[in-house]
């Protein structure tokens, strides 16, 4: 299934396996949550401005009040269809793979659902560290100097936590 | 029968407060804004107000911390103290502006921030209501008891999905937090403030404000807001989520060769960091969140672009995207 969604992005699949999948992903809210996570990550790592958060909201309420247009359907060129999917999957499948190396390598070793929670690193490498110079700084100057021992404790000069 | 009784008063007594909480009615009215105001008001003048002494518990996490709070308001007399009852002994004296503490070597600052003397609870909330109430719908939802008082339940609805709601137990007779948390997008408490222990008004016992350790005194430092925001000529800011001001910019040194300019931004109950720096080398976005801290690094022109704040994901990725680089032909 997951090879589908992914050949879908790149508009790769058959019509009879896309029109199951795009039924698939009406019903199955954990296909339409990789569906949503794969684009995103395609976007950060394409530096797309990401859409403001409630975008999809917005669109679907628009959307839904947008009148519906019955036209007959015209047949696309077999042209235009042998090369759009060429190239969507020529730059997808890349982002694909590299970005979910670069994207989750950084920062965890072992590959993470999207959005999901980073977990405090144990050992600290370069990111963890990074990251942790900036919570320091930001807990210094927002927040309670009592709060979370560790950020007080810990050097406020991350380049020293290097 | 009796077993699942015994555990769910141990439940109640665990969760008692968000236990009673969802026993009350499930939605009530919002307070008006002459209400929400005054409520405010109230809520933020009692800590400097009222004398207290007790213990609150401290939750973030998978950490946790208690600590001994005593202040006094005696005519123009305002005195506090804090000090760390587990772990390594961390103390804090305030008489006025004045700030002596007591911390391990390394890690005394070279000077305390008076927005954050003035966040330390239970003083969580800024005076100036209408920032605040511009987040978020206040509810009163319901009683329960905090550290043996009865207390009034607020829930703070957050108006989009920038921030996170809050709930707050206030002593209703001082208008005193005995209670806060923060709550996530589902619901999970992600950090709670509260009294274990508490006497209010009375005959509060001065030997209390005698330091255990000897204080260094470090001096306050003022954030002065938008009067102090770094007119870059490579970036700017656009649109920040409603409510969020820039309450601090400072520019400093980290390490050597690495200046980093810091924005701090508040909408009153949480702060967001915003941290511009060189960049070194080439990095791809990352994003990540913990808890409730969320954090969002990118790469703007030749800086890295870091945001880092106690709201949801949306909110820090919002943010990032209101810095941009400046055209380079509107020089001209």
């Amino acid at each position: 299934m997951k090879e589908q969604l992914s050949a879908l992005i790149d508009c790769e699949l058959e019509a009879n396996d896309r029109d199951r999948l795009l039924g698939q992903l009406g019903v199955d809210g954990d296909l339409r949550q990789d569906w949503h996570d794969w684009h995103l990550v395609g976007d950060v790592m394409q530096e797309h401005p990401l859409l403001s958060p409630d975008f999809m909201k917005r669109f679907s309420e628009r959307l839904a009040a947008e009148p519906i247009v019955m036209v007959p359907v015209k047949r696309r060129s077999l042209l235009r269809r042998a090369l759009v999917p060429l190239s969507a999957a020529a730059s997808v499948a890349f982002v694909s793979v590299v970005g979910w190396q670069a994207y989750y390598g950084a920062s965890r070793g072992n590959a993470v659902p999207a959005v999901a929670l980073a977990q405090q690193t144990q050992g600290l490498d370069d990111e963890g560290a990074r990251i942790q110079g900036y919570l320091a700084a930001h807990r210094h100057d927002s927040g309670n100097p009592f709060a979370g021992r560790e950020f007080m404790q810990a050097s406020f000069d991350p380049s020293q936590a290097k | 029968m009796r077993i699942p009784s015994v555990w769910l008063l141990a439940g109640g007594v665990l969760l008692s407060s968000a236990s009673l909480l969802a026993a009350g009615p499930a939605t009530s009215a919002p307070l008006s804004a002459a209400e929400a105001n005054q409520l405010v008001q109230r809520v933020a003048n009692a800590p400097r107000l009222v004398s207290y002494q007790g213990v609150y518990v401290h939750q973030y996490g998978d950490r946790f911390e208690t600590v001994r709070v005593v202040h006094i308001a005696d005519g123009d007399k305002d005195i506090e103290r804090r000090e760390t009852l587990d772990g390594p002994p961390l103390e804090l004296m305030r008489d006025g502006d004045r700030v002596g503490l007591f911390l391990p070597d390394e890690a005394y600052p070279t000077s305390i921030d008076r927005r954050m003397m003035s966040k330390l609870f239970p003083r969580a909330w800024p005076e100036q209501a209408q920032q605040l109430l511009s987040g978020y719908v206040v509810r009163r939802t319901g009683h329960a008891r905090v550290a043996g008082v009865a207390t009034d339940i607020y829930e703070f609805e957050p108006r989009d999905r920038f921030r996170f709601p809050h709930r707050y137990w206030i002593h209703p007779e001082t208008g005193l937090m005995l209670k806060s948390m923060m709550l996530g997008v589902r619901s999970e408490p992600i950090e709670l403030f509260t009294f274990s222990q508490i006497q209010i008004g009375g005959n509060i016992d001065r030997k209390l404000l005698k330091p255990s350790h000897p204080l260094r005194t470090v001096p306050l430092e003022n954030g002065d807001g938008d009067a102090l925001r770094v007119q870059d000529p490579e970036w700017e800011v656009h649109a920040m989520p409603p409510g969020f001001r820039l309450v601090k910019a400072k520019r400093s040194m980290w390490g050597k060769g690495r200046p980093v300019t810091h924005h701090l931004y508040s909408d009153g109950l949480v702060t967001v960091s915003v941290f511009i720096e060189p960049k070194q080398r080439s990095m791809a976005p990352s994003l990540s969140q913990q808890g409730g801290m969320s954090f969002f690094s990118r790469p703007l022109g030749n800086y890295v672009l870091t945001v880092v704040g106690e709201v949801p994901a949306e909110a820090v990725q919002l943010i990032s995207n209101a810095y941009v680089l400046r055209e380079t032909d509107t020089a001209q």
